[in-house]
């Protein structure tokens, strides 16, 4: 039940992230909503379920939105082990948690794509990146991250979803 | 054994990321034909993006025009129409004069049967474009079936959009020519002599540069691709809208206002390959 739940979750916010989301760019650039619901799974269900999360919200990105398999997957696979880490010193019913750690997530995606980029050939200007992309989309994520974060709280707190939580 | 449960989780991950990255390797670049479980996805989530982003894109159209006057909108949309149609007419023309001598020449030497296929095409609707803010992707509702193929041309009535890059069943990725992995070979619509090679962006912007260094080439020019890359010959791609001549580089380098508006795409033509 919790996995079918979650995976609904995913579909459903890579559909309108695709289509309804693209109007809503500010200077031309987008929220990145799945990276958000990544994050706040991580803090509220550890470095597992944020890893096998992120791992499906990626897969699914690349399979219908990208140019090679697997760098979406690696990433938010990557986030979510990383910011479940975290997971078990966190307060989690203030605003403040999910802001601060949207914005370390965007920073840390990007930083992380820019490395495979330059792997795999692409020619980025670092600078261009941090000024015209990563602030912009910071801060766009944060605003998101309180609404989604006030959802997403009360979705786990579901009787038939719940699991243990400190 | 909390420990091992704890490096087991630990492992996973990195097992995982060294699959990954070797997965990344072999899909790069496009692959003609995707996996069974890719197919399955894509089979039944663009159907579903396809009616979302079409009503969403619907009420968008709404909201703008009750901003705007509502009778000049419209007018607007009409005249819009028929510079498109004038503007395709006019590089037609002007290609047909360029060409017409040699092709005469070479007709009875060559087996011209590229000149037949030129309009073959089909439509497509675009389901859902690229979520992310580094590329410039977008999945189309046509793919293998109706006969698409990798590196197909996709266009729209008012110039180049960009190539199949991928494909499935019954739907197909586009990458378009405003994406930093792209690039084209243009010519100078006013004189053909002149070719050089145009490359999108992270900020979805187009720049290039000419390969003659001595080559004139003004603000305003129009350009097409040449039929050297992968695209057809004889495509709008835009206008030059600015001229760079740095004193230490021998080049020129130009950026380029693409014809089409890549924020509202809708309807395109995939040309048919051979």
């Amino acid at each position: 039940m919790r996995i079918i739940c979650v995976l609904y979750i995913i579909v459903v916010n890579f559909i309108l992230q695709s289509t309804v989301l693209q109007h809503f760019r500010v200077l031309g650039i987008g929220p990145n909503t799945s990276l958000i619901i990544v994050v706040m799974f991580a803090i509220l269900w550890g470095k597992k379920g944020g890893a096998t999360i992120g791992f499906c919200a990626g897969m699914l990105q690349d399979i219908l939105a990208g140019p090679a398999i697997g760098i979406n997957a690696l990433i938010y696979m990557l986030v979510g082990y990383n910011m479940g880490i975290f997971e078990k010193t966190l307060f989690k019913d203030n605003y403040f948690t999910p802001v601060l750690f949207t914005m370390i997530a965007t920073g840390f995606y990007h930083v992380l794509h820019f490395m495979i980029m330059y792997m795999l050939r692409s020619q980025i200007e670092m600078n261009i990146l941090i000024r015209k992309i990563m602030l912009v989309e910071g801060i766009y994520n944060a605003v998101l991250s309180v609404f989604i974060y006030r959802l997403l709280y009360n979705f786990t707190k579901h009787p038939y979803i719940k699991v243990k939580t400190r | 054994m909390k420990k091992l449960i704890k490096r087991g989780a630990m492992m996973i991950v990195t097992i995982v990321t060294i699959i990954l990255i070797v997965i990344m390797g072999m899909t790069l670049g496009g692959r003609t034909k995707v996996s069974m479980p890719e197919n399955m996805i894509g089979k039944i989530i663009t159907p579903i993006q396809r009616m979302i982003y079409s009503a969403s894109q619907g009420i968008d159209d709404q909201v703008t025009s009750l901003f705007t006057f509502r009778k000049i909108a419209k007018e607007n949309e009409n005249l819009k129409k028929e510079i498109e149609k004038l503007n395709k007419k006019v590089i037609e023309l002007t290609l047909t004069d360029n060409e017409l001598n040699e092709l005469r020449d070479l007709y009875g030497a060559l087996n011209y049967a590229n000149e037949n296929n030129k309009n073959k095409y089909i439509t497509a609707s675009v389901t859902g474009t690229d979520v992310g803010n580094w590329f410039d992707i977008f999945t189309i509702n046509v793919g293998k079936v109706h006969g698409v193929k990798k590196n197909s041309t996709v266009m729209n009535g008012t110039g180049l959009i960009g190539r199949v890059f991928e494909v499935g069943e019954n739907w197909a990725k586009v990458i378009t020519i405003i994406d930093n992995k792209s690039s084209v070979s243009f010519e100078v619509l006013r004189n053909n002599a002149y070719i050089g090679i145009l490359r999108g962006s992270v900020q979805s912007e187009i720049t290039g540069y000419l390969i003659d260094p001595n080559a004139e080439i003004l603000v305003g020019d129009k350009l097409i691709t040449s039929g050297l890359s992968h695209y057809e010959k004889g495509i709008l791609i835009g206008e030059v809208k600015e001229v760079i001549k740095k004193e230490n580089e021998l080049l020129k380098t130009i950026i380029v206002k693409p014809a089409v508006n890549f924020k509202k795409l809708d309807k395109v033509f995939v040309l048919m390959l051979d």
